[in-house]
């Protein structure tokens, strides 16, 4: 049987982390759980991961970051950025680097769909 | 002499007064015809005494004394002293004779001529002649330094004549006396003398009176009058019984200078030069001496008429040269107002323009024919007209003397400008009807520079308001939505969970408690920025709200500008002070100004006014209220504009009038909202007078 996609789940809010990985396992994906940037990238996950759900502002290195380094490192995860403070500035950037989603918090549970949807469609 | 004798004698006298021709008749049977015509004359008549008035007269009366009146006492006059004191006078024959003195003769002609530095002195060669030359030389030494000295002693009569007829004219000459010239020849002085002034090219001066009226300019020499005063009381004396023989001929003592007044003209001496208390004799009468009311009458009616017409001139020149001076003063007024680069129109009582410059047309793109019964309001841009109409009531109605403003017109060609302009009200005396003065500069290229650099500094605007409140909207935005998020994220997994063909109890129960503490949280988020506020981080100090308002107002004013907006500041200066946290404040003040801007932007209809006001209510409060004329706000939802979250904005999250509200309550104070009349809506905060100031 084939495993269930992998999402990665990168925010330092322990809430925000716990819940949106029980919303995406609810919808039955496998879910892993970051609390930064740094530690997503250094974990063995990231060739795993199918796609990528992080917030925006961090500590450390920010989502936006997170997402350069990652195509730096030819790296290509479906991203779908989530954020409190939504700023169209930072949604262009992240949109254009190939990000799949930019959700402003509280997020519907049809936008995350939506955008899960596009992510994995997109990736096979 | 006549006069004195009058005037003295205590009895009347009979006086008879005859005229020797003898100048005219000077033959010797001339001499004896008119003595024995006196002898015949006076035969009936027996004379008590006979005065001889004159040298020639007492020559005359000595030499034919017996044949006229013999024995009867002679009193002579002026008479020569070298004749007078002769040995052989007879014993009634006494009188008075003149001395000279011709060192002061010297002197006056110095006087006359102070640029003479020649001195002649004429003298005879007879005895009589140098012993008068001797008493001169004594006293000449003073003048020594003065002149150049040449004596002319004992000339030749013709020789005399000739030299002194090449002399230069800064020279004097002093003829003493000539009884004799060098050829032995005897001669009367007096003629000599006559002779030589006649002839000389210089002025000729002598110190005897006999001399004076034959053309010497003067001398110092006893004057006939006061010689005859002395003769005449000699003669009185004889009269009155005295012994003539017992008075001794005597000096005249009254000598002073005296100068005949045609050798003065002759020589062209002036007569300041003539030392006071001198003798002027033969005078010529001016014609002023002579028709004195006549000339007086002539010369008032020459002056009345000079007067007359050199008024009527003055009059005449001073009409030119006021009509001049109108007309340039005129001119250059009037290229003041053409040429000048400042926009100047005038405009009748309903803001008409009547006149408007060069500039002023270029500046609206406009002829003159064609802005003529234009008001501003023609050429004022849409959205500027309410409020220049209110400019306009203002100094129409005389509440103000003028006005100041910086709108947007309309060119002809449909182009907008900005013009400042200054439109002050005029009286006009004639007409009662107020005029009006606008003068207008296009700031059109200032304010794009301007609005240029507000564009950057509405940008720092907008950052410096997140970094206050936006800052603070924002941080509380990101600290409420983590955990509003979470909740939505976590009721939408427990829904899931509870969905799924067979429910997933377990994970439901987990979402469901992570729902209850995120809930927890958010409420946690709100209750620390309540505290927060309540608290207040910074100090709070006493200060006068006005000076808070304005500098709200400074913060607002490129805001307040851009967006057309007139603010009307009310601001009472007899407030206490207040105990507040400035910037708190500051926030509250600037988020109703601000709230007031947006509140207006959309409109068009009306001015876009916004009004603040600070007074006092009661003893303990004072207000500030913030007026806009905007939309107002709806009735239904008026009570919910100061909650959390509610906004009636595109972009707003619902925090600031909250916030403003929290402020406002922590400083003891409330913040409230009415509908404003007839339009907009007021905001009314409310502060505690600091209670120490209050009192």
């Amino acid at each position: 049987m084939r495993s269930a996609p992998l999402i990665s789940i990168v925010d330092d809010d322990e809430s925000i982390r716990e819940s949106t990985r029980g919303l995406v396992r609810s919808l039955g994906y496998q879910a892993e759980t970051f609390a930064s940037a740094e530690e997503f990238l250094g974990s063995d996950r990231v060739g795993d991961t199918s796609c990528l759900i992080t917030d925006v502002q961090m500590p450390g290195l920010n989502g936006i970051d997170l997402q350069r380094g990652l195509i730096d490192r030819g790296v290509q995860i479906p991203t779908i950025f989530i954020t409190a403070f939504p700023e169209e500035r930072t949604r262009l950037h992240a949109m254009k680097a190939g990000a799949v989603g930019y959700l402003g918090k509280p997020f519907t549970e049809e936008s995350l769909l939506k955008c899960l949807d596009t992510a994995l469609g997109s990736s096979g | 002499m006549r006069k004195r004798l009058v005037e003295k004698s205590p009895s009347k006298l009979d006086i008879y007064t005859d005229f020797l021709d003898l100048a005219r008749f000077p033959t010797e049977a001339d001499e004896l015809r008119s003595a024995h015509h006196l002898a015949d004359k006076y035969a009936s008549k027996p004379l008590d005494l006979i005065v001889a008035l004159n040298s020639e007269a007492e020559h005359f009366l000595l030499k034919y004394r017996s044949i006229i009146a013999p024995n009867v006492p002679i009193v002579f006059c002026c008479a020569r002293p070298e004749v007078a004191m002769a040995a052989d006078r007879p014993a009634n024959v006494t009188g008075v004779f003149s001395e000279f003195d011709a060192n002061k003769t010297i002197a006056l002609a110095q006087q006359l001529q102070p640029d003479a530095r020649n001195l002649i002195i004429v003298s005879g060669s007879s005895e009589i002649d140098q012993g008068w030359l001797k008493s001169l030389r004594t006293g000449i030494e003073p003048y020594e330094h003065s002149f150049n000295i040449e004596y002319w002693v004992g000339l030749p009569y013709e020789t005399l004549l000739e030299r002194a007829s090449h002399l230069s004219r800064d020279t004097i000459v002093i003829f003493i006396t000539v009884y004799g010239d060098g050829t032995g020849r005897p001669f009367v002085p007096a003629l000599v003398v006559e002779a030589l002034a006649t002839a000389a090219s210089a002025p000729v001066y002598g110190p005897s009176d006999t001399y004076l009226g034959r053309g010497i300019v003067g001398g110092h020499m006893s004057s006939f009058e006061s010689m005859g005063a002395d003769a005449a009381d000699m003669a009185l004396e004889i009269l009155a019984g005295r012994d003539p023989a017992m008075l001794a001929p005597r000096s005249s003592e009254n000598r002073k200078f005296q100068v005949d007044a045609r050798q003065l003209l002759r020589w062209h001496i002036p007569e300041r030069n003539i030392p006071k208390s001198t003798l002027v004799s033969f005078r010529q009468p001016t014609i002023w001496e002579e028709h004195r009311n006549l000339v007086l009458a002539t010369i008032f009616v020459i002056l009345l008429q000079a007067i007359m017409i050199t008024a009527l001139l003055v009059q005449m020149l001073a009409r030119r040269r006021a009509e001049k001076w109108l007309r340039e003063s005129e001119e250059r007024w009037r290229s003041v107002f053409e040429m000048s680069t400042v926009g100047i129109a005038l405009a009748d009582r309903n803001f008409r323009f009547q006149a408007t410059n060069t500039a002023f047309q270029k500046m609206f793109g406009r002829t003159d024919e064609q802005l003529h019964g234009l008001t501003p309001l023609d050429l004022s841009a849409e959205e500027e007209r309410e409020s220049l109409k209110l400019l306009f009531e203002q100094v129409h109605e005389g509440k103000q003397q003028s006005y100041e403003s910086v709108q947007r017109y309309k060119r002809k060609d449909g182009a907008l400008i900005w013009v400042h302009a200054y439109v002050s009200r005029m009286q006009d005396n004639e007409s009662e009807a107020p005029l009006f003065l606008a003068t207008a500069i296009d700031v059109t290229g200032r304010k794009r520079a301007e609005a240029a650099s507000r564009d950057a500094l509405s940008d720092l605007a907008r950052v410096t308001r997140l970094t206050t409140m936006g800052e603070m909207t924002a941080s509380i935005a990101h600290e409420i939505n983590q955990p509003l998020g979470a909740i939505v994220t976590g009721g939408s997994a427990g829904l899931r969970w509870l969905a799924n063909a067979k429910p997933d109890l377990e994970e439901a129960r987990a979402c469901f408690r992570r729902i209850v503490n995120d809930g927890h949280r958010a409420s946690q988020v709100i209750n620390g920025i309540r505290t927060m506020l309540v608290k207040g981080d910074g100090e709070r100090e006493l200060l006068d709200i006005n000076g808070l308002v304005r500098e709200v107002l400074v913060f607002a004013h490129a805001e307040l500008e851009n967006k057309g907006i007139m603010v009307r500041a009310e601001l009472n200066e007899n407030l206490p002070e207040v105990l507040v946290d400035r910037i708190q404040l500051q926030q509250v003040v600037l988020n109703l100004v601000l709230n007031g801007i947006d509140a207006m932007a959309a409109l068009s209809s009306r001015p876009r006014v916004l009004k603040l006001r600070s007074e006092r209510n009661g003893s303990a409060n004072l207000i500030v209220t913030v007026e806009d004329s905007g939309t107002g706000i709806d009735r239904s939802i008026i009570s919910q504009i100061f909650e959390a979250f509610f906004t009636t904005k595109r972009h707003g999250i619902g925090m600031g009038l909250s916030i403003c509200r929290s402020i406002a309550v922590a400083h003891g104070g409330q913040l409230s909202v009415s509908s404003g009349y007839p339009y907009g809506s007021v905001f009314r905060l409310e502060l505690p007078a600091n209670q120490l100031n209050a009192a």
